[in-house]
C-alpha cells in the first residue's frame, strides 16, 4: 500500500517537474510571451505570477470536470461530418473562456478581501491579463489534450506555473543585462530578447535528450 | 518680400508634409506598428506553430477572422463595459468565433490543421486579439475597421514570411515542394530556431523601419 502510494506520488512529481522544466510552457512551447516587451517596466511580477497561478489552477480543475459534461449528439456530428474528438476541441476555447471569467470574479473578490491594502490596486490592474493569456489557457489545453486525471492536472498546472516563474525570472535578469549600448541598433529591444530566449530554449530543449548535432 | 513669402510657403507645406508622414506612420499597423515585430504580440503562434508556410496560412486565416470582428465589436462596448472587464468580452466573443473558424479550417486543411495543434484554439486569448481591451478610448467605426484590417494584414504577412523562411531552412521545401535535397538548418523547425528566426526577422524589420523613419524626418528637417 505504502509502496503504491510512493510510486503514485513519484509519478505525479514527474508530471509536475516535466511541466516545469522538460516541457516548460514558456521556453519549450513559447506561451505567455505577450508581456515580453514590457516585462521590466512592471515591478509587481510576483503578484502577477500568484494571480496567474490561482486563475490557471482553478480554471483547469473546473475545466476537467466541465469537459466531461459536454455532450454533442452523434447524429449532429455525422451531419456536420466531423469526428467527436474535433467537435469537443472546437468547444474547448468557449468553455475555457466562460470558466476563466467565473474564476476571474472569484479571484477578484478573494484578492480584495485578503490582499494588503497597498497591493490591491496593482492586483486588480494585473488580474485581467493574469487570467486571460496564452500561458493560462495553454496549460489547460495541454492538460486536457494529454488526458490527465484530476490529480495529474493539479500537479501539471502547479509545475507549469513554477516553470513560468523560473522563465520569467531568467527573462527579467536577461533584460537587465541586455540594456547595453554595445548591442547594434537593429538588435536592441525585441530582437535581443528573442535571441536570449532562443539560447535559453536551446538549453531547456537539451533536457529532452536531443543533441545539438540533430538540430544542425 | 515676395522671396520671403515663398520661403515661408515652402516651410509650411514641408511641415504639413512631415506632419502627414508622422500621422501616417502612427496609424500604420502593417509595417511601422506591426503587431508581431513592433509590439511583440502574437509571438506564441509565430514561434511555436509557424514551422511551415501552410501552418502559417492556417494561423493567419484563423487570426484574421478573429481580429476584425473582435476589434469592431470591442470598440462598440467602450463605455458600456468597464475597461478591466472588457478582456472577458473579447475572450468569450473570440472563443465563439473560433467554433466556425476551426470547423472550416479543419475541413479545408485536414491533416495540416492537426499539425498546428492547440495554437489555433489558443488565439482567443492571444495579445493580437485582446490588446485593445485595456484601451478606454473609442476609435469610431471607420477608424477601427481600418486599424483592425491593417493589424490583421500585418500579422498575416509576418507569420507567412516567418513560416516560409522556417520551412525552407528547416525542411528544404516550400508549401511541400522540395527546393533542396535536405534541410539547410534543421533547428529552424523547432522552438529555439523559431525564436532565432523571429529575432533575425525582427532585427531586419527594425533596421528597415529606422531607415525609413530617418528619411521621413531628416527630409522634413533639412527642408525646414
Amino acid at each position: 500500500m505504502v509502496k503504491e502510494l510512493i510510486s503514485r506520488f513519484s509519478e505525479l512529481m514527474v508530471i509536475g517537474l516535466s511541466g516545469a522544466f522538460l516541457s516548460n510552457a514558456v521556453l519549450c512551447r513559447a506561451m505567455g510571451l505577450d508581456r515580453i516587451k514590457n516585462i521590466e517596466e512592471d515591478s509587481d511580477e510576483i503578484i502577477f505570477c500568484i494571480l496567474q497561478f490561482a486563475c490557471s489552477m482553478l480554471t483547469s480543475l473546473l475545466f476537467w470536470i466541465a469537459k466531461k459534461l459536454v455532450y454533442i449528439p452523434a447524429s449532429l456530428l455525422e451531419k456536420a461530418g466531423v469526428s467527436e474528438y474535433y467537435s469537443r476541441a472546437f468547444l474547448w476555447p468557449l468553455l475555457i473562456a466562460v470558466l476563466t471569467a467565473a474564476v476571474f470574479f472569484a479571484v477578484f473578490v478573494i484578492t480584495v478581501k485578503i490582499a494588503p491594502y497597498d497591493k490591491v490596486t496593482s492586483a486588480a490592474r494585473q488580474l485581467p491579463f493574469a487570467a486571460f493569456n496564452t500561458f493560462a489557457a495553454g496549460v489547460i489545453l495541454i492538460g486536457a489534450s494529454a488526458g490527465y486525471s484530476f490529480l495529474e492536472t493539479l500537479f501539471y498546472v502547479a509545475g507549469a506555473n513554477l516553470g513560468y516563474a523560473v522563465a520569467n525570472w531568467m527573462l527579467r535578469e536577461g533584460n537587465r543585462r541586455l540594456q547595453n549600448r554595445e548591442i547594434p541598433a537593429a538588435f536592441r529591444g525585441l530582437p535581443a530578447r528573442l535571441l536570449y530566449l532562443s539560447g535559453l530554449a536551446l538549453a531547456f530543449y537539451s533536457l529532452t535528450g536531443r543533441s545539438l548535432s540533430s538540430l544542425l | 518680400m515676395a522671396k520671403r513669402d515663398s520661403s515661408n510657403d515652402s516651410f509650411v507645406s514641408r511641415s504639413r508634409l512631415m506632419l502627414n508622414a508622422e500621422e501616417a506612420q502612427k496609424n500604420d499597423f502593417i509595417f511601422f506598428n506591426n503587431a508581431v515585430l513592433g509590439q511583440g504580440l502574437a509571438l506564441t503562434p509565430v514561434i511555436a506553430a509557424a514551422t511551415t508556410l501552410k501552418n502559417a496560412v492556417i494561423l493567419a486565416i484563423a487570426a484574421v477572422v478573429l481580429i476584425i470582428p473582435a476589434r469592431i465589436l470591442g470598440d462598440a462596448t467602450v463605455g458600456w463595459i468597464k475597461t478591466r472587464l472588457r478582456i472577458i468580452f473579447y475572450a468569450v466573443l473570440s472563443a465563439l468565433l473560433l467554433i466556425p473558424d476551426m470547423f472550416f479550417l479543419s475541413k479545408w486543411f485536414g491533416g495540416s490543421f492537426i499539425s498546428v495543434g492547440i495554437y489555433v484554439p489558443l488565439l482567443f486569448v492571444d495579445g493580437v486579439v485582446t490588446w485593445r481591451a485595456s484601451v478606454a478610448q473609442r476609435e469610431g467605426a471607420r477608424h477601427v475597421f481600418r486599424n483592425a484590417f491593417s493589424t490583421a494584414i500585418g500579422y498575416a504577412s509576418v507569420i507567412c514570411i516567418i513560416g516560409a523562411i522556417r520551412e525552407i531552412l528547416g525542411k528544404g521545401t516550400i508549401w511541400g515542394v522540395r527546393l533542396f535535397q535536405g534541410p539547410l538548418f534543421s533547428a529552424a523547425s523547432v522552438i529555439p530556431g523559431g525564436f532565432l528566426v523571429t529575432a533575425l526577422v525582427a532585427a531586419c524589420w527594425q533596421s528597415i523601419s529606422s531607415f525609413f523613419k530617418k528619411i521621413i524626418f531628416a527630409g522634413g528637417k533639412t527642408g525646414g
